[in-house]
């Protein structure tokens, strides 16, 4: 038996049934499924390539998986995202309780835990330490390289996943192993995308998604097996062609992150409130200047008949006009949908919202 | 008394027939297993106590072990 197998997760005949299949596999076995049982991950953002990949570690069997994203489910993810329906579209249902609810139904004898929030150098340590992999489900270099800070810090492995179109890359970055983000993606790449240059949407292909998803938890899968051992290979993905090229990285000796420690993005602390555009969407999102907890159902009733568009424990969505909606979530963050203008969706915030609680002073 | 003959299968195959069978026993039925993998009688005791069965003995004999086992309730 590998001695290496956690002690603590009891075989029941549900277990052997469920991954019977499995354990027949000769790297996994029993005592392999009992590693991944006892495993911790967490999903930073529940987009295409988050929940494709929450779902191939929920089947595998991982005992515990945290998934965070601050959206909700709209129509225009169901093409390309897994485990949403169109009822949770309807419904503007946080995707990361969609997503743990689907991950829940695959398999209710795991711990799924949902987190709605945007993921800022306040709360990122909090997300990620006491879990033994980050799986990278974000859509902005911004997020990953504080990701690649929090997993330098406290020595957390990571997986780098990035596509757009027909093609993707996949990294496992290891600390102190192999090269971290820092690494291997100049600086300059991330500035532009904070000036707002690289906010176009790009586009994307389901079946591109599933494959670049596919090596990300393959990857995830050797790790908390204990069978992976390469950290320099970058899986450059050609959907298109159906090409997988392996590049071999090496570390940057100089690099500020993993060599000299220097955690500059985890320091950028400070919550942010007000409003911001939303890269890449034609929305605004509103963070209110103290959190609340709201009750929606009782909220919904002090607007005319007709104005609330769905509302449930977690949203609400408000109608404006044809074009604009509110999408208010339960702490008081709203998103304003279909708006450029960042004073202009205050203004709708502070008509549609917080007068109807009474707060518009 | 059946006898369950999983010698030359690699672990977990025994685990997972011994796991069907037992859900198909009735109430006092007994069965022995004989395995040569000693991984699988290790998980094999492991989930007994799940399983309502009770372990009447196991012997280890020439490479391989026999494990008598007596369904209690169903």
């Amino acid at each position: 038996m590998d001695k290496d197998a956690p002690d603590h997760v009891f075989l029941t005949p549900e277990l052997i049934e469920r991954f019977s299949r499995q354990i027949l596999v000769k790297d996994i076995g029993v005592s392999g499924l009992k590693k991944l049982r006892s495993s911790r991950v967490v999903v930073i953002g529940c987009g295409a390539t988050g929940t494709a990949q929450a779902e191939l570690l929920a089947r595998l069997g991982i005992g515990y998986i945290r998934v965070v994203d601050k959206d909700y489910v709209d129509i225009s993810n169901l093409p390309r995202t897994h485990l949403y329906t169109y009822i949770d579209a309807k419904q503007s249902i946080p995707k990361a309780i969609a997503c743990a609810n689907r991950l829940s139904e695959i398999d209710p004898t795991i711990h799924v835990e949902p987190v709605i929030t945007r993921v800022t150098p306040d709360n990122i340590e909090d997300l990620v330490r006491d879990v033994d992999l980050i799986i990278d489900g974000t859509d902005n270099l911004a997020t990953r390289f504080l990701i690649n800070d929090v997993s330098i810090k406290y020595g957390i492995p990571w997986i780098f996943v990035g596509f757009s179109s027909w093609y993707g890359q996949v990294f496992f970055i290891n600390p102190g192993k192999g090269p971290c983000l820092d690494c291997i993606i100049p600086r300059r790449i991330l500035e532009r995308e904070e000036r707002g240059d690289a906010c176009e949407v790009l586009g994307a292909v389901n079946t591109a998604i599933a494959l670049v998803s596919s090596i990300a938890a393959t990857l995830a899968l050797k790790h908390l097996l204990g069978i992976l051992n390469d950290y320099n290979t970058l899986y450059v993905v050609n959907g298109k062609r159906l090409e997988i090229h392996h590049v071999r990285i090496e570390r940057n000796m100089d690099c500020p992150t993993c060599i000299h420690r220097r955690f500059e993005f985890l320091a950028k602390k400070g919550s942010r409130r007000g409003a911001t555009r939303i890269c890449g969407s034609n929305a605004v999102e509103i963070t209110p200047p103290v959190k609340t907890s709201l009750n929606l159902e009782e909220l919904s009733k002090r607007y005319e008949p007709g104005k609330i568009l769905s509302v449930n424990k977690y949203t609400m969505r408000i109608m404006v006009d044809d074009i604009v909606s509110i999408i208010l979530f339960n702490d008081g963050r709203a998103i304003i949908d279909g708006v450029n203008d960042e004073e202009y969706a205050w203004k709708l915030y502070r008509r549609y919202v917080l007068d109807k609680m009474g707060l518009g002073g | 008394m059946e006898i369950l003959d999983f010698r030359g299968e690699p672990c977990p195959t025994p685990l997972v027939k011994t796991v069907r069978k037992i859900a198909r026993m009735k109430e006092n039925d007994e069965i022995k297993i004989l395995t040569d993998e000693k991984e699988c009688v290790e998980y094999i005791k492991e989930i007994i106590p799940s399983l309502g069965v009770e372990l009447l003995s196991i012997d280890e004999e020439e490479g391989f072990w026999i494990i008598h086992i007596k369904k209690i309730t169903i």
